[in-house]
């Protein structure tokens, strides 16, 4: 696969912001972020922080202006070059998790067609995070923050250059979300990727990251 | 589980039984509709257009018999200048004329044939031929020479079917059917006392044109040359080859000269032509049906896809390309279509042995094989059904995975 060093937004603006004032150094303005950095995106609700990572992700085209991996415009990707990016360059772990309720904690993370963790490598992640005792456990049975923890799991299991988190402590206490901001630095270090978070409020657990305000 | 299999479970996952086996079943039946209504089509046809020996572009006209006909002895015959007058006519492409035999000649059966073996059948008969070019018969069957071989004939059709719906019914006799009757040879005496020749005749085929017996024109001008004493007379009955044999217009040339035609063969052939038009309805209204099928068949397979929207989102989300997500209901509408298709021959089948059955036992001898092209119309129709539930699918799952 080849190396994505920039994502560059290039007057990129959702059209459903069109209306709203617009003051950060995002929307409709000049931004570059590089491989091996790490971005944490602050806003309000509604600001279109998780449009910000679905973009680059290839989830919106309802979007005036450009988004650029190095100097190739994303619009001319399709949903199979997007499909092949998210088995090995991005990784995503989505605000709403997007797990699959009927199937185990497990299988929803074997199921990642990027997944490279064995069932071990598996156990020993979920141990650390303390849902070991949950992985032969449907979604659905479990609470909001293990389900969290799982998704995690599934994000760090394949390879990627970028690695975007959206909102990804929201349902955990600060000791857990200290063990997953490790392991995510951890891998994101090995693999010199670049992360891209977004926070509402509180960026205490972000200390190297840098800010970006929308 | 590997990874494939959780797929299938999230996509087929909200999968309802019930659903499924009413549009298979809804599938099948159309299919079967469809395929029936091209069976009978075919087969309906074949039975009303059964080959007639001289075509069904043939007319034979004669001249109204009056009584100046009695009193000068003989029917009216078609002179020099009528005939050309007939060829003149656009609407005619060929005429022929009826050589009648002047000669005696005698029929005896002598075949064994169930309650019929050991009586003896002997009746004289009235031979007629028209030029060979007119009669729909292989150039190999329809021959004769002198010293040489069966002679072959084309009887009036009505025959047959008068014994074996009428006759054979009331007097509890075996219906024979057309192909049997075919294999009885017979012997025929021509000439008279001294003078005779006794040789082999055989049924070449049947005709609904002519009341009379056809032979070929050779063998004719044979028993006139050699038994009788007669001079070559004038035609009495032509035989006529028209583009449309019940145009209007043709018919009020023969009514203002006074010709006679056999005016219920041709309703008959009208009749004929009307019947197809209605069969050809009835396999469009077939193919209406399929369609409708298609329909359901398409929405189920399209609101299965819908029930998993999240998980085909989600799939395409986490890294699965769009092919990867609908090949499976593809996967699945292939099964399910050859279900519907297998189940909707055999249903077919079954529908053409009883066809056949009902047939046979009403005396027809005609082997049936509107279901095969009934079969291929299917298939064609299933492989379009499924190509469109593809199309359908695939554009159904790129617009979920979004």
């Amino acid at each position: 696969m080849p190396e994505i060093r920039l994502l560059h937004y290039y007057n990129a603006i959702p059209l459903p912001l069109l209306d709203t004032p617009i003051s950060g150094r995002v929307w409709n303005s000049n931004l570059v972020l590089f491989k091996g950095k790490h971005y944490v995106v602050k806003a309000e609700s509604g600001k279109g922080k998780t449009t910000f990572l679905n973009l680059a992700y290839g989830l919106r085209q309802d979007y005036r202006g450009d988004v650029f991996f190095n100097e190739s415009n994303i619009r001319n990707l399709k949903a199979n070059d997007f499909a092949q990016y998210r088995v090995n360059t991005f990784s995503y772990l989505f605000q709403d998790l997007r797990l699959f309720g009927d199937l185990t904690a497990l299988e929803n993370i074997l199921l990642n067609p990027g997944n490279t963790l064995t069932t071990g490598e598996i156990e020993f992640m979920a141990e650390k995070l303390g849902v070991a005792n949950r992985l032969d456990k449907t979604c659905k049975t479990l609470s909001l923050g293990q389900q969290q923890r799982i998704a995690l799991i599934r994000a760090l299991g394949q390879p990627f250059q970028w690695l975007f988190l959206d909102e990804p402590f929201s349902h955990l206490d600060d000791r857990n979300a200290g063990i997953a901001m490790s392991m995510i630095l951890e891998k994101a270090q090995a693999l010199e990727a670049g992360i891209v978070a977004t926070c509402l409020g509180d960026t205490s657990i972000y200390r190297d990251f840098e800010m970006i305000e929308l | 589980m590997n990874g494939n299999a959780l797929v299938k479970k999230l996509l087929f996952g909200k999968m309802q039984k019930g659903q499924l086996i009413l549009s298979v079943a809804g599938t099948a039946l159309g299919l079967f509709i469809m395929m029936t209504g091209v069976m009978m089509w075919q087969d309906v046809r074949r039975i009303l257009t059964e080959k007639d020996m001289l075509g069904d572009d043939y007319i034979v006209i004669s001249k109204k018999i009056s009584l100046l006909n009695t009193l000068s002895g003989g029917p009216g015959r078609f002179s020099e200048e009528e005939v050309t007058e007939l060829k003149a006519l656009k609407a005619i492409d060929d005429i022929g004329a009826f050589t009648p035999s002047k000669f005696k000649v005698s029929m005896e059966l002598s075949a064994d044939y169930g309650k019929m073996s050991g009586q003896l059948l002997k009746t004289d008969m009235f031979l007629e031929a028209v030029p060979d070019a007119f009669v729909d018969i292989e150039k190999e069957e329809w021959q004769w020479k002198p010293g040489n071989g069966t002679v072959p004939l084309v009887i009036p059709a009505d025959i047959i079917k008068q014994y074996n719906h009428a006759f054979a019914g009331s007097q509890n006799l075996p219906v024979i059917p057309e192909g049997m009757l075919k294999k009885v040879k017979f012997s025929m005496r021509i000439g008279e006392g001294e003078k005779t020749e006794i040789l082999e005749g055989r049924i070449a085929g049947f005709s609904n044109r002519i009341n009379s017996i056809l032979v070929p024109q050779s063998f004719l001008d044979y028993g006139n040359k050699n038994y009788s004493e007669g001079k070559v007379t004038r035609p009495s009955r032509l035989i006529l080859h028209a583009k449309d044999p019940t145009s209007p217009e043709l018919m009020q040339f023969f009514r203002n000269k006074g010709y006679e035609l056999n005016e219920e063969k041709l309703k008959a052939s009208r009749t004929n032509a009307l019947l197809q038009v209605i069969m050809l309805a009835v396999a469009m209204l077939g193919v209406f049906i399929v369609l409708l099928a298609l329909l359901g068949f398409i929405q189920y397979t399209q609101l299965l896809a819908y029930r998993s929207a999240y998980e085909i989102q989600t799939l395409h989300w986490i890294g699965y390309k769009t092919s990867d997500l609908h090949k499976p209901y593809t996967r699945f509408s292939v099964i399910n279509l050859a279900m519907a298709f297998v189940s909707g021959s055999l249903l077919l089948y079954a529908t053409h042995l009883k066809l056949s059955e009902e047939l046979v036992s009403r005396g027809f001898e005609i082997a049936l094989n509107g279901w095969k092209t009934a079969l291929i119309s299917g298939l064609i129709m299933a492989c379009l059904m499924f190509f469109i539930s593809f199309m359908a699918v695939k554009k159904q799952v790129e617009t979920l995975a979004r």
